[in-house]
C-alpha cells in the first residue's frame, strides 16, 4: 500500500468513528472502565495475582501447559502456612480427597517422615474403610511421583499413616487435553503461590532444581535412552507385519505406532500393574514434545489384558501413553494386515505400467502435436525497499488490532511499585460480578456497529458506481492529501 | 489469435510498467539507502502506541471477530480499488501507444 492508500485508510477510520452509533453508551462504558481502573490501582478490587501464573515461565517455556495445585474437596483444606492438609475434626475419615480432572497429571511431593499410600476412585466413598486397598506408595525421599487422571470426576484418595502427613500435590495438563476452569482459577493461583513459597522457604529446597526437575519430567530428559521413542524403534515394531513387543519400564511413556489408511490393526496391551493408566488415540505426526494427539479412550484399571481392534482411517500414528509405578512393565503388541512385500509389489506394478504408458506417448508424439505459446509474463526482480516497510507497518497494525493482548504493567512513580492490568480483567470483573450478560451484550453491539458501518460503506460505493465517480475524489491528489 | 493479442498486450503493459518503475525504485534505493532504517523508526514509534491497542479494545469489550471483519472489509475494498486503478493504468498506456 502506498502513501495515498494510507491516507484513504485514515479517512475511512475517521469516517468510522464519525458515524459511530450510540456514542452516549460508549461514553458511559469508558467512564465505567476508568472507574474500574482507579479502583484496581487503589487495591479495592481483590483479584488474583496472575503474574505468578505460571511461576516457572521466566526460565522455561510453559506456554502450552496449565499448572495448578490440587483443589481439596469437602472437609479438607490446605493450610497455607505449612502447606499441609487439615481435616475437619468432626468428620471421622482416614484419608484425604482431591478432585481429579480428566486429562490432568498430578505430582505428589512427599515431605513427611514416613510413607503414605494412595489410589484413585471413581467417587468419594460413603464409608472410608472400603478404600483400604490403596495400592501405590509414595516413600519419603521420593521427590515426586505422578498420577494421570483418566476418569473425569474421579477422586484421589490419600492414606496418611499419622496426623503429621505433609505433602504437596502439583498438577499440570496440556491445552490438548483439558483447559483450566476459569471459575476456580483464582483459588488455584492463590494456592499455587503458597506452594511455591513453601518450597522456597520452609523446605529450603533450591527452586531452580525444582524447576529443572519439572521441566525434565514434562518435556523429557535426554539422559533417558528410551524417551522419547525414536522413529527407528517405531519402524522396527511396525514394518515386520507381525507381532513385535515394545517394553517400557518407566512410569510415564508414550509409544507410537505408524499406521496407514485402510488397514486394520489389533493391539494387545499387557501389564503387570494394577495401577496402570493407559490412554490411546491417534495423531498425524509424532509431536516434538511428548504430548499425545487426539484421545480415543482410556483404561484406568487392571482387569485383564486388553485387545483393541482398529481400522485406520488416516496415515499417521497411534499413540499409547502409560502411567503407573516405576519398575512395573507394560507392553503393547501390534498385529496388522499390512503386508510390506505386497505393497512394494503393487507399487512396482504401478511404476512399470506408468513407464510403459510414457514410452507409448514418447513413440507416438510428434512435433506437430505440440503447440508452444509464449504467454509467460515478465517478472520484476527489482528490490523495492519501501515495500517491506509498508507491509511491515500494515501487518503491525493488523496484528495489534486482531492479535491476542498481553498484560501491561504500569509503574507508579516515586514509590517503586507497579500494578499490572491483565487483558481480560474487565470481562473477569463482569463475570465474577454476575454481569456476564453485559459482555455478550457489548459483543453483539460491536458486531452491529461494524456490520452497520460496512453496509453503509458498501452502499456509498454502490452509489458512487451509479454516479460514475468510483473514487469519490477531486482527481487532484495534492488537494486530497493536503 | 485473440489469445495471442491479449497476451501480447499484457506483456507490453508489464514491460512498460517495469520500464517506468525500475529507474524510480533503483533511484530511491541508491539515493536513500537508509529508507529501510527510516521505516524501522516508524515501526518503533508505532510500537509505543500499538502496545496499548489490544488492552483498549479489551476494555471496550470489542470482540476480535468484529475487528477481523472490519480488516477483511478493508482488504477486500482496497484490493478492488488497486485492481481498478491497475486497469486504468493499463488502458491509459494502451491509449497512449495506440497510434
Amino acid at each position: 500500500m502506498g502513501f495515498y492508500n494510507y491516507y484513504r485508510l485514515l479517512k475511512e477510520i475517521r469516517y468510522f468513528f464519525k458515524n459511530l452509533a450510540y456514542k452516549k453508551l460508549l461514553t458511559i462504558l469508558i467512564i465505567f472502565v476508568l472507574i474500574l481502573i482507579i479502583l484496581h490501582s487503589k487495591g479495592y478490587c481483590a483479584t488474583p495475582d496472575y503474574s505468578i501464573f505460571p511461576p516457572l515461565h521466566n526460565n522455561y517455556d510453559y506456554t502450552e501447559l496449565h499448572i495448578q495445585p490440587v483443589l481439596v474437596s469437602q472437609n479438607y483444606w490446605i493450610d497455607y502456612n505449612t502447606m499441609t492438609l487439615k481435616k475437619d475434626n468432626n468428620v471421622d475419615t482416614t484419608g484425604y480427597y482431591f478432585e481429579l480432572v480428566q486429562g490432568w497429571r498430578y505430582f505428589i511431593v512427599n515431605h513427611t517422615g514416613s510413607t503414605f499410600s494412595y489410589c484413585t476412585l471413581s467417587d468419594v466413598p460413603s464409608i472410608d474403610v472400603h478404600v483400604a486397598s490403596a495400592n501405590s506408595n509414595v516413600n519419603y525421599g521420593q521427590t515426586y511421583t505422578e498420577i494421570s487422571s483418566e476418569v473425569g470426576g474421579g477422586y484421589l484418595f490419600l492414606f496418611t499413616p499419622d496426623t503429621s502427613a505433609y505433602f504437596s500435590v502439583w498438577a499440570y495438563c496440556s491445552d490438548l487435553v483439558a483447559p483450566l476452569n476459569e471459575s476456580t482459577a483464582e483459588y488455584y493461583l492463590n494456592a499455587l503461590n503458597v506452594w511455591v513459597r513453601d518450597i522456597r522457604t520452609e523446605n529450603n529446597q533450591n527452586l531452580n532444581d525444582i524447576k529443572q526437575m519439572l521441566h525434565d519430567y514434562i518435556y523429557g530428559d535426554s539422559s533417558r535412552s528410551d524417551y522419547p521413542v525414536t522413529s527407528n524403534n517405531v519402524n522396527k515394531i511396525f514394518f515386520s507385519g507381525n507381532t513385535q513387543t515394545f517394553v517400557t519400564n518407566n512410569d510415564a511413556n508414550v509409544v507410537y505406532f505408524p499406521i496407514k489408511n485402510g488397514y486394520n490393526y489389533k493391539f494387545t496391551v499387557n501389564t503387570s500393574s494394577n495401577a496402570v493408566f493407559l490412554r490411546y488415540g491417534t495423531c498425524t505426526s509424532i509431536p516434538s514434545i511428548n504430548l499425545p494427539g487426539t484421545l480415543i479412550n482410556t483404561i484406568s484399571t487392571k482387569a485383564t489384558d486388553y485387545v483393541i481392534d482398529y481400522s485406520s482411517t488416516l496415515d499417521g500414528y497411534y499413540f499409547f501413553s502409560f502411567s503407573g509405578i516405576s519398575g512395573q512393565t507394560y507392553s503393547v503388541s501390534c498385529v496388522s494386515n499390512y503386508n510390506e512385500a505386497q505393497e512394494l509389489g503393487l507399487s512396482q506394478t504401478i511404476i512399470n505400467n506408468n513407464n510403459n504408458n510414457t514410452q507409448i506417448i514418447d513413440n507416438t508424439l510428434t512435433n506437430s502435436d505440440i503447440s508452444v505459446e509464449d504467454n509467460q509474463l515478465v517478472t520484476d526482480n527489482t528490490q523495492d525497499i519501501t515495500q517491506d516497510g509498508y507491509n511491515n507497518i500494515f501487518e503491525m497494525i493488523r496484528t495489534a488490532f486482531t492479535g491476542s493482548p498481553s498484560a501491561i504493567t504500569f509503574p507508579i512513580p516515586f514509590v517503586n511499585q507497579s500494578f499490572t492490568l491483565q487483558p481480560d480483567f474487565l470481562s473477569h470483573y463482569l463475570q465474577v460480578g454476575g454481569l456476564g450478560f453485559f459482555v455478550t451484550l457489548m459483543s453483539a453491539y460491536w458486531y452491529f456497529v461494524v456490520s452497520r458501518y460496512i453496509v453503509k460503506r458498501i452502499y456509498v460505493i454502490i452509489e458512487n458506481l451509479k454516479s460514475g465517480e468510483l473514487e469519490q475524489t477531486t482527481g487532484n491528489i495534492k488537494t486530497e492529501v493536503f | 489469435m485473440v489469445n495471442a493479442l491479449i497476451n501480447g498486450l499484457f506483456n507490453l503493459v508489464s514491460k512498460l510498467a517495469e520500464f517506468i518503475t525500475t529507474p524510480l525504485i533503483v533511484g530511491v534505493t541508491a539515493l536513500f539507502p537508509t529508507v529501510g532504517q527510516f521505516f524501522s523508526y516508524i515501526t518503533t514509534y508505532l510500537g509505543y502506541f500499538i502496545n496499548y491497542i489490544p488492552m483498549i479494545l479489551n476494555m471496550m469489550l470489542i470482540p476480535r471477530g468484529a475487528i477481523v471483519l472490519l480488516f477483511d472489509f478493508y482488504i477486500i475494498m482496497y484490493s478492488i480499488y488497486l485492481i481498478q486503478i491497475g486497469f486504468k493504468f493499463i488502458i491509459k498506456i494502451y491509449n497512449y501507444f495506440k497510434f
